[in-house]
């Protein structure tokens, strides 16, 4: 097989793969309400679901070079209904109807205000596992008081979690709704010459506060 | 104040609010915090201009011949002109009430620029508009 159809194959064979990845953030996202305490998971999401869509231009430029993706689809999004026909018409030559429709409506702008707003612990169930320290921070950024009597353990797991943003995130929202002043007291000792400053500072703080 | 609430906080710069949270945590790391007292002159109209702010809390004024220009809060920024023109400062700076400040360095700042198109895309669109309302 030519390189060239063999690059293709491959190209068309990650594109539904990020094609799903992109849609499972643009998912999640449409489930997180636009509300201050959401900021950074909605940054993080969309953080995310733009890397995803970078990769499909790439793959999708693999497909058929002449056309300028990035073009059709914000032709797509602000051009009207006309303008998104002929979006997918274009697309559909490349990748197919299914795939095209797919792809047209990741160009669109989620609704606001959100319909269907997902709970905390959905977004914990989803997302704890994940490597982002982006996601994890903004995991820990939309807990309240009363989310953090049952997502403890997810706390404490990130208090140990090797980078800083995440460790010096956790370590305030700790700090903030943690009840037992002893075992806040305990952290905060061990974490007094913590090799991040941030952290290092935070715990100082909280320790002259006793 | 934590190196997210610093992101988030840049987030809020109009400029900067399409870039990724790896570059505003890159610029978080770079920006000075500074805490300022009531009254307190920030910089002065012909001092050289290195730094360009965002008001964390409290409330700045900008002033000219003792007359107020404009008045700046939290998640504002000012002092950019002369980071973009190399030129003296055009007006002076005071803190109307006590004040915390994240300063952005002018290297520190153009070199966010030149990484990041859509931010200088972004500034420029900023600044056409400014011009326009003029």
């Amino acid at each position: 097989m030519p390189a060239s159809r063999k690059l293709k194959k491959f190209a068309r064979k990650e594109l539904s793969k990020n094609l799903e990845q992109a849609e499972f953030y643009r998912e999640n996202l449409s489930k997180l309400p636009f509300i201050p305490k959401n900021e950074l998971m909605r940054t993080a999401l969309d953080f995310h679901f733009k890397l995803q869509v970078e990769v499909l231009l790439k793959l999708l430029s693999i497909s058929e070079p002449t056309i300028d993706y990035r073009k059709l689809f914000k032709v797509s999004a602000k051009g009207g209904a006309n303008a998104e026909a002929e979006a997918t018409e274009v697309l559909k030559g490349v990748v197919g109807p299914t795939l095209s429709d797919r792809l047209i409506a990741l160009s669109k702008d989620i609704q606001k205000p959100i319909v269907n707003p997902a709970q905390v612990d959905y977004f914990l169930q989803t997302f704890a596992e994940t490597h982002s320290r982006w996601i994890l921070s903004g995991l820990l950024l939309i807990l309240t008081k009363d989310d953090y009597q049952l997502h403890r353990a997810f706390v404490q797991t990130c208090l140990k979690n090797q980078d800083p943003v995440v460790k010096e995130t956790a370590l305030e929202v700790f700090i903030a709704y943690e009840n037992q002043r002893g075992t806040v007291k305990e952290e905060c000792t061990a974490l007094v010459n913590d090799s991040c400053q941030g952290i290092a500072l935070m715990a100082k703080k909280a320790l002259v506060a006793f | 104040m934590i190196l997210i609430e610093k992101i988030l906080l840049f987030k809020k710069v109009p400029f900067l609010s399409h870039t990724s949270p790896d570059t505003l945590a890159w610029l978080a790391e770079s920006a000075e915090e500074q805490t300022v007292n009531e009254a307190e002159v920030i910089f002065e109209k012909g001092s050289e201009g290195e730094k360009m702010y965002v008001v964390v809390e409290g409330s700045v004024q900008l002033y000219n011949d003792q007359k107020t220009l404009r008045s700046f809060g939290s998640g504002d920024y000012f002092g950019l002109l002369s980071l973009l023109d190399e030129g003296k400062r055009t007006a002076s700076a005071k803190a109307n009430t006590s004040c915390i400040l994240l300063g952005i360095r002018q290297e520190i700042f153009h070199r966010i620029l030149l990484k990041h198109p859509e931010a200088m895309k972004a500034l420029l669109s900023i600044l056409a508009k400014r011009i326009r309302g003029q």
